[in-house]
């Protein structure tokens, strides 16, 4: 079978996992990455179900595992999974041409992981429970639980949030479960 | 170009400066990022003077804005200047480029010229690699490699570098295949040289019109009579007549040779403004003409005489795909040729190939296209062969998801006219949808809704309101279904128009049968099953369990209901998401090792799947899925299953063919991880000092193997033998059919065309069965054999 060729190396260099995991060495990080079948999924909704991550990770290949993260304290999803295949063509085809397009109309972010210790990383470790980027965003993101933490505790100490941005986030839950 | 941009993973900007964790990369300057592992803050090492070149090298000609030639000829300059030390990586890196980046032959062509008037060893030097690596592309028969050194040979003769006679030569030894080789062979080879003639041809009329001549004569004879039946196998669109793209690029040729074979405007030719300058060094001769092609020392690749010993699979050329008319205001006012038309399919086509790592980068060279045209003018061209390449039959060269998101990248890049050319297209495919072949109509349905879900599902849905037959609401409700698996169900309500609300599907949902429901035989068994498995029993004990003198009632029931009841529960219980039907048919794996073994418990189990699952076909599709990858379900089950005579009505619903279609696929998944397995491991043989426990493990995974493709060459031939069975026998039955029988047009529509579908798409893997296969469709109804000698001609050609 022909191998096909990836001519955008000529114009530029292939990475493998552009996170810098903090847990591991980065020599570990290259070894596993290379030969991971595993990729990461950021930027999702906290009310996106497995079974719409399932339909459109499928159509790089058959999928093994779907890991949502979650929050630590309120074990609720917090907006990231761990996507496994069976192969790694299939997750590389993932990474390629997955990567910022959208699900659940949201723009995914998709990234090699090391594929280990899923059970002990589907935690998200930020001070509220969900990713650390939850804790400082300042933007309003209805699927992600509305404010950011950080920012939330200003508003309300400040009694700012408004009843519409509060009845727009019920109303958000309500139609997604 | 900026290489910080295409970083993956990273984040549109967003307004906080702090954490910069996974999702937030900040990669502002002067931090780049892609030297982590290190202190971020030291600039990237300077680069050596090749690397440079290199660079330079791989961007020339890019920039259609930039002077070529005074860019050619300064780079010539610099080259020339480093061939005394750095002469073999220098003709690596030509090289390189030359054969990878599919629209800059020309340029290329023109720099070897260019640097052979400068250095006749170059010359040489250069030209003596690309002999051999020709050789080894032969021998290793690389498609593209031997396509493009046939295409910078032309070149180097219109640079000067190389004599038509070489060229010549070589056309002949290419075309040198007797009629008893497979058509697709001698396809590749035919279009080989005739995706070079567009380059070579004006020249060689200049130097041989003769020659030439004959040339034209030769591919006349080798297009001319070409089997039908391989048209028909791979066409996209059923109309009387589909055009193979071999026979119609011979004429687009023909047409050439007639008007005296202008240059073409959409082939650069920079070696014209060098022209004397490149006529003062002398030409090579590569290879020398001689009555006997075998002459000039290139082998052509060995002939695999029988299907069954084949091992290459030649490229099939796609039908020539056409639903946009010359209607729109950008195209009407052009005037190219059908030449023209294939030169810039075959660019979009070949960048399609190089670039398939980075979409962006793809749709970035096509909109730059160097064809001396808006690309505006010709974006009915792009998005036509865009769709040639997702419907491409019987394998797209990629995963059809990529060519999906090549629309939505052009759209996006293209964003004034590109969405307006895909409606059409779109809407001209939705008229003629009953003429789609099913396999097509699936990836359509498919590639639409995810293409709707990256913008937001807006689409002019009410001009669809009044859907013409049952194929184009069924085309509708698909597309709504598939779409409501990426999103939710009231998503979907809210965009389609009321006029349509028909057409949404229904909500899914679980149907556990025993809820609510004691009459039900096993009713209080499941309750105590269910309640065992809601508090997470293991498996062993709830085997435990039901031998003991506890599970009277259970032990009563006859195997085929404990298994209905053991399945069911294990279904509900697993029912919330994907991750807890994994979990829960991983804990109770035993019960189905033990429970749902013989072959009614399968037929059972795969019953109860269904029931359960009736009104969420991805669910059901999901469960199938997983027990056909632990080995709880065989193949063979849901093949007897499938083609039962209680299942035949169901054949007017896509998504029970979905499941066949997985478990087909799931086959040949295990096959192949099994066979990628077995060469990752050193065999006994090559390696005489390898340890005892090694050798152990290569021979069971070569008996794994083994006893593999055996089952799956039985699995091929029961499905075709039940295709064989149902189909005859629904072409006996439809002749005295009753009101309100399922065996309607549709019906025959749809499993026919599944029928060719799974011929065609399995077509390598029937080369070892055509034997029994030739057998088993002599004596049948001349519609099913019709359907079979088209994809039969997939599997003798290629």
């Amino acid at each position: 079978k022909n191998k096909t060729r990836h001519m955008a190396y000529l114009y530029r260099e292939k990475s493998t996992a552009t996170y810098k995991f903090k847990d591991y060495k980065p020599e570990e990080v290259q070894r596993l990455t290379e030969c991971s079948t595993t990729v990461y999924v950021g930027n999702l909704s906290f009310y996106t179900t497995e079974e719409q991550i399932w339909e459109l990770f499928s159509k790089c290949g058959e999928v093994k595992k779907i890991t949502i993260g979650l929050n630590h304290t309120t074990r609720t999803p917090c907006g990231f999974c761990f996507v496994e295949y069976y192969t790694r063509a299939c997750a590389s085809d993932c990474v390629k041409w997955l990567n910022n397009t959208k699900l659940d109309e949201r723009i995914v972010r998709i990234d090699w992981d090391v594929g280990i210790d899923i059970e002990k990383r589907k935690f998200g470790r930020g001070k509220s429970g969900g990713q650390v980027r939850d804790d400082y965003r300042t933007d309003y993101d209805p699927g992600r639980g509305g404010y950011g933490a950080q920012k939330l505790a200003e508003l309300n100490k400040d009694g700012k949030r408004t009843r519409e941005e509060e009845e727009e986030e019920e109303e958000h839950k309500k139609q997604r479960t | 170009m900026d290489r910080r941009d295409n970083r993956r993973g990273s984040a549109p900007r967003q307004d906080d400066r702090g954490y910069r964790g996974r999702d937030n990369r900040g990669g502002q300057p002067p931090y780049n990022r892609r030297y982590s592992g290190g202190n971020d803050r030291q600039p990237p090492p300077e680069k050596t003077p090749l690397e440079k070149v290199k660079d330079l090298l791989v961007r020339i000609g890019d920039n259609l804005a930039s002077p070529l030639e005074r860019n050619l000829a300064g780079l010539a300059e610099a080259l020339s200047k480093m061939l005394a030390q750095d002469l073999g990586q220098i003709i690596d890196i030509l090289l390189e480029c030359a054969l990878n980046l599919p629209t800059k032959t020309p340029v290329y062509g023109t720099l070897i010229g260019l640097m052979y008037t400068k250095s006749p060893d170059f010359g040489k030097a250069i030209s003596h690699r690309i002999y051999s690596i020709f050789a080894i592309a032969l021998k290793r028969v690389n498609f593209y490699d031997i396509k493009f050194l046939t295409r910078l040979l032309s070149e180097l003769v219109n640079a000067n570098v190389v004599d038509a006679k070489s060229l010549f030569a070589l056309f002949d030894r290419l075309l040198s295949d007797d009629a008893s080789a497979p058509q697709g062979r001698r396809d590749f080879f035919a279009m080989v040289v005739m995706q070079s003639l567009p380059s070579a041809a004006h020249r060689l009329n200049q130097e041989d019109p003769e020659k030439l001549k004959q040339l034209m004569e030769t591919l006349d004879n080798r297009t001319a009579n070409r089997d039908p039946l391989i048209t028909s196998a791979i066409s996209v669109l059923e109309h009387t007549n589909p055009v193979s793209l071999v026979r119609w690029v011979y004429e687009a040729l023909a047409e050439q040779a007639q008007v005296g074979w202008p240059p073409l405007s959409t082939i650069r030719s920079p070696w014209v403004h060098f022209k004397e300058q490149l006529d003062t060094s002398s030409p090579l001769t590569l290879f020398n003409f001689s009555p006997n092609p075998e002459d000039i020392g290139l082998e052509l690749p060995d002939k695999d005489p029988s299907p069954e010993e084949r091992v290459i699979v030649y490229p099939t050329f796609q039908n020539l795909f056409h639903v946009l008319d010359k209607e729109s205001q950008l195209w009407s006012s052009r005037s190219i040729s059908n030449v023209d038309r294939f030169v810039i399919q075959d660019y979009i086509i070949d960048l399609m190939h190089f670039f398939n790592e980075e979409e962006k980068d793809c749709i970035k060279h096509i909109v730059n296209l160097p064809i001396q045209m808006n690309i505006e003018t010709v974006l009915d061209i792009v998005v036509e062969t865009i769709f040639t390449q997702l419907f491409s039959l019987p394998q797209s060269e990629f995963r059809r998801v990529y060519y999906g998101l090549l629309f939505a990248e052009l759209c996006k890049v293209s964003n004034e006219f590109a969405p307006g050319v895909l409606s059409k297209a779109i809407n001209s495919l939705y008229e003629q949808i009953q003429t789609l072949d099913v396999e097509c109509f699936i990836i359509f349905t498919e590639w639409f809704a995810h293409h709707l879900s990256n913008f937001d599902y807006k689409w002019l849905w009410s001009s669809w309101s009044n859907p013409a037959d049952k194929i184009h609401s069924d085309f509708i409700y698909e597309v709504l279904y598939r779409c409501m698996r990426l999103s939710y169900h009231e998503r979907i309500e809210k965009t389609v128009p009321p006029e349509l609300a028909n057409c949404i599907p229904t909500k899914p949902k679980v149907n556990f049968k025993y809820l609510g429901r004691p009459d039900i035989e096993g009713y209080k068994v499941a309750q105590q099953v269910f309640g065992k498995m809601n508090t997470k029993e293991t498996a062993t004990q709830i085997i435990a369990w039901i031998e003991s003198d506890d599970g009277e009632q259970i032990q009563s029931l006859s195997p085929v209901v404990q298994a209905d009841v053991l399945v069911t529960c294990i279904l509900q219980a697993g029912a919330k998401s994907y991750s807890h039907l994994v979990a829960v048919t991983e804990r109770y794996h035993e019960l189905f090792v033990k429970y749902v073994s013989t072959e009614e418990c399968q037929r059972q189990a795969i019953l109860s799947i269904l029931s359960f699952w009736q009104h969420s076909p991805q669910q059901a599709l999901i469960a199938f899925s997983k027990f056909l990858a632990l080995d709880i379900l065989t193949p063979l089950a849901i093949v007897e299953w499938f083609f039962s005579d209680s299942n035949l009505p169901s054949y007017k619903k896509h998504w029970i063919w979905e499941i066949l279609h997985a478990t087909v696929q799931k086959a040949m998944s295990k096959l192949e991880m099994l066979e990628s397995e077995l060469a990752s491991l050193e065999s006994p043989e090559a390696n005489p000092q390898l340890s005892g426990e090694d050798i152990i493990r290569y021979k069971h995974t070569e008996e794994l193997l083994a006893t593999a493709r055996q089952n799956n060459k039985k699995l091929f031939i029961v499905l075709f033998q039940r295709f064989e069975t149902v189909l005859k026998g629904a072409f006996e039955k439809s002749g005295n059919q009753k009101e309100g029988d399922y065996l309607d047009d549709y019906w025959v529509w749809m499993s026919l065309g599944q029928f060719k579908c799974f011929g065609r798409k399995y077509n390598v893997q029937l080369r070892s069965i055509l034997g029994t296969l030739d057998l088993l469709f002599t004596n049948t109804d001349p519609r099913i054999s019709d359907v079979y000698q088209q994809f039969r001609s997939l599997v003798v050609n290629f």
